[in-house]
């Protein structure tokens, strides 16, 4: 193929071929190879002038007798080392790298829940549906920079920042509202407390309005109505104080396994001084709070399934929040 | 389309030009001819479709410096090939304000453009281009275009090489070759065209 006459067409294959001195565009480029062959082969000049490969040689022979060659200095156009001797990793990399343990940053810090509650012993640390299990990247990540605001807003100004279930139930409006890749991480957590996952809207619509109330530091919120409100599908306030606090089943400590039946009323004690505090903090809620409904145990009403009793429960009344 | 990364570089011969080139620089003459051999018959394709007919003037005239520079260049056959591009390119574009010629537009291309295209033959399978066809068709690409495909297609440097040479990001090297070679599969006739179809060149890396 070397000695075809410079530049001419031919209109038989000119593929290129193995023995020839000429790069291929690139193998398994995938697309367009076929196009960058047929262009390679038409473009690169097959003959190579005797003469002018000649005048370069001299050239050559000069500036090697100048001794040009040996006292040449590298300059930064001259160096073409393969990149692994010289640039290590690309600034892509870097980022890359740099994002990820952002990310993973991120996570934990909402795992913890932010310094309030981690400050209040809050109890997600503890918390067996393993936080380390969702905290999956892929769904963690858009959640990741929502939780510690969360975490963060609730702190200044709200006395119970739970950083528990108020925090996500309010990451969970958030990402209702956004449409975030949080939203089924944040409502299956969710469930386990509210009680199946068409629940967790009434749930958190009662436990934020607790919150706020709580805030407020109405004590009252100790279940008045139970009638309020399982059926709140939404947030925004519920008149009818969604307390529905799930009274402890006497006795036994709020057992993992057993929902506490819906409380007629039994607002009665508050307990809400000490048991809620230890709701709160503890995961686990003490035997002595057998009476107390509202603080800890109120698990935001109609709690007829698994209760998990490290749901360090944002109190109704939030009574317990301020206590401690 | 790869990502131009590391396995465009090795070109079947890249091994036998390193060793060439190293053999020259510590004074070997014909090895220096071996690299020369080797080297050439892609840097004046590309210079053409920079310059057109002046391509063998500017080959020489980097030749010139490539053979006076020798000594400072470090790096592998790869290597060798971007930087003998890079200096032919400054050549070329010395010679095209020296000449204030716009890089595209020959006569020769006004009278290829006249001839009927692969693509009066439809049922044809286009199995080689002509070199003028070629030629004119690239030269008549926006510039950016232009130099990314030669670079890649004809001197066969991957993605950083290339932007290296030019100047330019490896995105917008990236996507100008994409872009380049898409136009010129559509010009030269999307069923002609072996192996591949158009569509596929649109793809990102």
């Amino acid at each position: 193929m070397g000695e075809l006459p410079s530049g001419d067409g031919h209109t038989g294959p000119r593929r290129a071929h193995p023995g020839r001195p000429g790069p291929e565009p690139g193998p398994g480029t995938g697309a367009g190879t076929g196009l960058e062959t047929l262009l390679a082969a038409a473009l690169r000049v097959d003959h190579v002038d005797a003469e002018a490969e000649q005048r370069a040689v001299r050239a050559f022979r000069a500036a090697r007798l100048a001794g040009t060659h040996r006292e040449a200095r590298t300059r930064r156009r001259d160096d073409w080392r393969p990149r692994g001797l010289r640039g290590g990793r690309s600034l892509r990399t870097t980022l890359a790298v740099l994002l990820a343990g952002f990310t993973l940053g991120g996570v934990a810090f909402a795992a913890i829940g932010g310094p309030d509650s981690a400050s209040r012993g809050a109890g997600d640390g503890p918390r067996p549906a393993g936080t380390p299990s969702d905290a999956g990247p892929g769904t963690r990540r858009p959640g990741a920079a929502d939780a510690p605001p969360p975490a963060a807003s609730a702190g200044p100004g709200r006395p119970e920042a739970v950083g528990g279930t108020v925090v996500r139930c309010r990451a969970y409006v958030r990402a209702k509202q956004h449409g975030e890749g949080l939203l089924d991480v944040l409502r299956q957590r969710l469930a386990d407390v509210a009680g199946g996952e068409k629940k967790v809207d009434g749930y958190c619509a009662r436990t934020l309005l607790k919150a706020r109330e709580g805030a407020e530091g109405g004590r009252e919120g100790a279940g008045e109505d139970t009638t309020g409100a399982p059926a709140v599908p939404d947030l925004p306030a519920v008149p009818t104080a969604p307390d529905v606090p799930v009274p402890v089943p006497t006795g036994a400590p709020a057992d993992p396994t057993g929902a506490p039946p819906l409380p007629p009323t039994v607002p009665g004690e508050d307990g809400d001084g000490e048991g809620s505090g230890d709701g709160v903090t503890g995961n686990l809620p003490d035997p002595d709070q057998g009476q107390d409904q509202d603080g800890d145990q109120a698990r935001g009403g109609v709690t007829e399934d698994v209760v998990p009793p490290d749901t360090a429960v944002p109190g109704p009344g939030t009574g317990g929040t301020e206590d401690e | 389309m790869g990502h131009g990364g590391e396995p465009r570089r090795a070109q079947a011969y890249d091994g036998e030009l390193g060793a060439a080139v190293t053999r020259a620089q510590e004074g070997d003459e014909t090895a220096f001819a071996v690299a020369y051999r080797l080297v050439q018959p892609a840097l004046l394709g590309y210079l053409r479709g920079l310059v057109g007919d002046e391509a063998e003037d500017v080959a020489s005239d980097a030749w010139l410096e490539i053979a006076r520079d020798l000594g400072r260049f470090k790096g592998d056959g790869a290597g060798f090939r971007g930087w003998t591009a890079t200096i032919a390119r400054h050549r070329a574009l010395d010679h095209l304000r020296r000449r204030r010629v716009r890089p595209q537009g020959t006569t020769l291309e006004q009278d290829v453009l006249e001839l009927p295209g692969p693509h009066s033959t439809p049922e044809q399978v286009l199995e080689s281009i002509s070199t003028e066809h070629a030629l004119s068709l690239v030269r008549a690409l926006p510039r950016d275009q232009a130099e990314a495909v030669l670079l890649r297609v004809v001197i066969g440097l991957d993605g950083p090489a290339a932007a290296r040479v030019l100047g330019k990001r490896p995105g917008a090297v990236r996507t100008a070759a994409h872009r380049g070679l898409k136009r010129l599969a559509g010009q030269l006739g999307g069923a002609g065209v072996t192996d591949e179809a158009p569509r596929t060149l649109g793809e990102s890396t």
